[in-house]
């Protein structure tokens, strides 16, 4: 099928906006008689509050109104759409304090120096008790308990033990027969660290409350509709009396599908009766924000002396800190790798600690399990002399392959992924001394969640796009060239506004690489509706079958008759005379079967044995897309994960000290920049799924298996195996050390 | 945050402000420190008095007698200035390991050295080329060698009213060169794990070793300088291993601490191996 608009590296839509700073963020929003909020944060990780006296706050001059945890409802909640729902959490600290930096009361003020002035004049009575800080310290018998009341939870399943508040676990076949019919047996644990997304904009909102009591939150977010269901639930509020408006999102990568202060903005805004603002500090982000959370995986492997996989089994704990939220379900699911495993069995738990809540980072839970997963396979590889690409090739999946969890692979790219790294050169044997070259294969989902779309032609022939479908990474152009493709009209000439929760109905939020898959179908249907509304009505006015017309260039032309023929805005003006109205079509999708993506990795290195200092050379990936809607920003994804990636492999951790973050800046936590950025490689491959023009997700998948791929080519070049990620200086100095002896 | 923002006009009114109010005064000047410093409640101070108002602390001279840098000569123009790059290109190559471009547009000279952060990335090369401070206060003028110009994490020896003019440094030798190596993490906007400067200079003929300084940066309260493995080189032919040799007892002199930046004995093992590599680095450039 050959087409005009799709498939063509179309620049972002809403780049120039952003360049020249005309788009709208969470902080911009400024609304007449505004007050700044700030929250009290915890000084202890784990404390009783005795008790909380705000009165000489309240008498600051400037301060508009001061809450705690009794300014709502007593209840604990949980976000369904993220499951389990496991009902732990309160919007703010009540009886005790469970991580450092937890809020426990909150200001609005006239301005922020009076409202950080008046949280200071906020006497709070704490009572500290011990605390379990890393997941051996929870998992001992007598550990302190981080939730004693867990087992009464709403929500809270069998079993829910001490600090671990959830099991997920799957089989298949007998590893225990699987290891005794192996030549070799490998065993090996890794750990990887908590992880802030580092997104540039931090969270930001304004909460305002009309004079009926309907309440209005403008706010920086990947989920609207879940921050309104959140908000109804803590508030006990209608949900018809909130309406959430979503702003452009200056970076997200999964850290803004939460609820954060908006519950406490729009009861500060309730209290004080005028528009609150909140925004995060950088502090403030590291502290009580939602990062990646920290792993320990256990992985015992059997092979044959060919490499062939025989059993595999896996253990993997999630430290989800204070409360639930660490994606411990993709443990379970990409934790033995895209292999074919006869014996194979996966169990990850999710254990409390006494840190900041863990939540969702760009494929949640899949590049931690993949460091595990894919430095063994190349210890595997290394071990039996086997080429670390060879012992893939010979496992990957393939159509009719089924996973630990059951699911059964249709068609996917896996292997075409491999045969790409290998074909373009990035996978090769030559290299130079004190260089080294790494291999990692990865997976990770298309998610499906339902999604609302609206199209609508105007009278001067512009087409109207609405869509509850939040764009963090500039989707919202591919999504424009699916509906140009459809309408047969210039990209230029769509309009995309970001329409709230009030104007669209109900969308689900922006995760798991969805938006041009579950979006792209309600698109497409919202445009196929539309279309039939046109080419019904033009067929009346020209006399003609509507199957002899077709769209192109803004125009409705009869097939083979460039004469006759009418704009889409004659169409729109036409239709306010007849009965058909206004143009309007509908696209209103619910959850897609998930559709699986595969990437291939290569990562080349040199390292300073002697400073330990690793430069990343170069970067190349191969991943499946299905089909690249715009192939500029798929490069742009692939490329963006290889650097998020690469952070993740050599310098990002959230250093704690007794549950408090030591580096809660950009200064201490690092992340790379542009000039340790090096040069990237990327290879699109195509292998269709069954979603609209056979798209595959694509923006999370290129950061699974960066970290593996660094990892392993440190130890190609300087012969150490790094098993705890970030691969800083200081380990590889402290590895070489060791095996010198 | 809230201060009170000082403009004096000449350098003398500058002085006699900040001798009347010395606990609750600060200088700024680039701004790139204390701006920080305040935001963070690190410091607090009542008044924060501009001194980029103030004439005769900008600018760079270069003559028999040597360099002069004032004090509010950014570190963007010491990275770029030509003379520099030609006479003292280890003070441009430490100058560009700072921050970005757009904080060496802001940074000073000045401010990087009275900030006194043990890591200050001039500090090094300064003391390895034998600098020295112009301080001049309300008692009047007096000079002081770039490596007592320190006391302390975030202390120098500049009294009430002082302020730090102008960084001298003696003209350079025929046949030395330096090099200054900083271990970070990152390429760029980056503090010093560990730094080391060395300046070495070779007898008129042959390959022995006339003179050299060695400082290091981030491995002791103050940006120090490391007498000891000096004495080892100075009057040698410098082998590799009489480099190794100095880098172990440069290593001695170190007392690094163990913070969320590295450990003391990470630290420690690279002050040996910068220094050797400094050292053998300047070398061979003073050869050429």
């Amino acid at each position: 099928m050959a087409f005009s608009v799709v498939g063509k590296g179309l620049p972002r839509i809403d780049g120039a906006s952003k360049v020249r700073g005309g788009a709208v963020f969470g902080a911009d929003v400024k609304l007449p008689g505004m007050l700044i909020g700030v929250f009290l944060p915890s000084p202890h990780a784990h404390a009783r509050i005795r008790h909380i006296d705000t009165y000489r706050a309240e008498g600051l001059p400037g301060v508009k109104g001061v809450v705690t945890a009794q300014d709502a409802p007593s209840l604990r909640y949980c976000t369904p759409a993220y499951g389990p729902s496991l009902c732990d959490r309160t919007f703010m600290a009540r009886s005790k304090v469970r991580y450092f930096g937890e809020p426990v009361a909150a200001v609005a003020a006239v301005d922020e120096e009076t409202a950080r002035e008046a949280l200071s004049l906020i006497a709070v009575e704490y009572e500290e008790i011990p605390a379990a800080f890393t997941i051996p310290d929870a998992l001992l018998p007598d550990a302190p308990l981080v939730h004693e009341e867990l087992l009464s939870y709403q929500g809270v399943g069998r079993e829910a033990r001490g600090n671990i508040y959830l099991q997920r676990s799957a089989a298949r076949g007998d590893v225990s027969r699987g290891f005794t019919e192996s030549d070799f047996v490998f065993e090996h644990t890794f750990a990887t660290p908590m992880v802030h997304q580092s997104y540039v904009e931090p969270h930001a909102m304004v909460a305002a409350v009309d004079d009926a009591g309907r309440a209005t939150v403008w706010t920086t977010t990947q989920a609207p509709f879940n921050i309104r269901s959140d908000l109804a639930t803590i508030l006990q509020m209608p949900l018809s009396q909130i309406r959430v408006v979503p702003l452009e999102v200056g970076g997200g990568f999964g850290g803004k599908l939460f609820t954060t202060l908006e519950p406490i903005c729009l009861l500060l805004a309730r209290k004080a009766r005028r528009p609150v603002r909140m925004v995060m500090s950088r502090e403030e982000e590291f502290l009580i924000a939602r990062p990646r959370a920290a792993v320990t995986a256990r992985l015992k492997t059997g092979v044959k002396r060919d490499g062939t996989l025989v059993a595999r089994e896996g253990e993997f704990y999630f430290d989800t800190g204070a409360y639930q939220g660490a994606p411990v379900s993709f443990g379970v699911r990409f934790g033995l790798g895209p292999y074919r495993i006869p014996n194979a069995k996966a169990d990850a738990y999710g254990v409390y600690t006494n840190k900041v809540s863990a939540g969702y980072f760009r494929a949640p839970g899949a590049p931690q399990v993949t460091f595990a997963s894919e430095s063994q396979m190349d210890i595997i590889a290394r071990e039996l002399g086997i080429d670390p690409w060879e012992v893939r090739w010979k496992n990957a999946w393939e159509e009719g392959d089924e996973s630990v969890t059951g699911e059964r692979m249709g068609r996917i790219g896996l292997k075409k992924t491999l045969e790409e790294v290998r074909r373009r050169g990035m996978w090769r044997a030559d290299r130079e001394v004190g260089r080294g070259r790494g291999l990692a294969c990865g997976q990770w989902y298309t998610g499906g969640g339902a999604t609302s779309a609206c199209v609508t032609i105007y009278e001067d022939g512009t087409v109207g796009l609405l869509t509850g479908a939040i764009d963090i990474t500039g989707s919202r152009t591919g999504l424009v060239q699916i509906l140009a493709e459809e309408l047969g009209v210039a990209p230029e000439r769509i309009v995309v506004p970001v329409p709230d929760t009030d104007t669209i109905p109900w969308t689900g939020e922006t995760s798991g690489s969805r938006i041009t898959y579950g979006g792209g179908a309600a698109v497409l249907q919202a445009a196929r509706d539309v279309k039939g509304q046109i080419l019904g009505l033009v067929a009346e006015k020209l006399e003609v079958s509507a199957e002899d017309l077709e769209l192109g260039g803004g125009r409705v032309y009869v097939k083979g008759s460039r004469e006759k023929s009418l704009s889409l805005g004659e169409v729109a003006l036409a239709a306010q005379g007849t009965k058909v109205g206004a143009l309007l079509g509908w696209g209103v999708v619910g959850r897609l079967s998930p559709a699986p993506v595969f990437a291939t990795q290569v990562a080349e290195v040199q390292v300073d044995a002697e400073t330990g200092q690793v430069e990343v050379l170069k970067l190349g990936g191969a991943q499946d897309v299905g089909f690249a809607v715009n192939p500029l920003s798929v490069a742009g994804q692939m490329e963006g994960g290889m650097a998020q990636g690469m952070g993740y492999g050599i310098m990002e951790a959230m250093i704690f000290f007794r549950g408090k973050v030591e580096n809660p800046n950009f200064a201490d936590g690092k992340v790379p920049t542009a000039a340790d950025v090096p040069s990237m490689a990327t290879a699109i491959v195509e292998e269709p799924s069954d979603g609209p023009l056979g798209v595959r997700g694509v923006g999370e998948m290129p950061i699974v298996p960066t970290a593996a791929a660094i990892a392993n080519a440190i130890h190609d070049a300087a012969g150490v195996r790094i098993r705890e990620l970030p691969v800083t200086p200081e380990r590889v100095v402290a590895a070489v050390k060791e095996k010198r002896g | 945050m809230r201060f009170e923002f000082v403009q004096p006009s000449a350098l003398q009114e500058a002085m006699q402000f900040l001798a009347s109010h010395q606990d609750e005064a600060a200088i700024l000047a680039g701004g790139t420190d204390i701006l920080v410093q305040v935001k963070q409640k690190k410091r607090l101070p009542k008044y924060l008095v501009n001194i980029k108002g103030v004439s005769g602390l900008d600018g760079i001279t270069y003559n028999g007698q040597g360099l002069r840098l004032g004090a509010l000569t950014t570190i963007r123009t010491i990275e770029t200035s030509p003379i520099i790059k030609e006479k003292y290109p280890v003070l441009a190559e430490a100058a560009a390991t700072i921050g970005s471009v757009q904080v060496r547009n802001r940074g000073t000279l000045g401010g990087n050295l009275c900030n006194a952060s043990p890591a200050a990335d001039m500090a090094a090369p300064l003391i390895a080329l034998g600098a020295t401070a112009r301080i001049l206060g309300p008692q009047g003028e007096r000079t002081v060698s770039m490596e007592e110009f320190f006391a302390g994490p975030g202390k120098t020896v500049l009294g009430p009213g002082e302020v730090l003019a102008e960084v001298a440094v003696p003209p350079p030798s025929p046949r030395s060169a330096g090099a200054y190596i900083k271990l970070g993490p990152r390429k760029a906007m980056d503090i010093a794990v560990v730094g080391v400067a060395a300046v070495v200079t070779l007898e008129s003929q042959g390959d022995r070793c006339r003179d050299v300084r060695i400082a290091l940066g981030s491995v002791a309260p103050i940006p120090l300088r490391a007498k000891k493995a000096e004495t080892v080189l100075r009057g040698q032919v410098v082998s590799y291993d009489l480099a190794v040799t100095a880098g172990h007892k440069a290593m001695e002199e170190a007392s690094p601490i163990t913070d969320i930046r590295g450990s003391a004995e990470y630290r420690r093992d690279m002050v040996g191996v910068l220094t050797r590599r400094a050292v053998l680095r300047a070398l061979e450039a003073a050869r050429t």
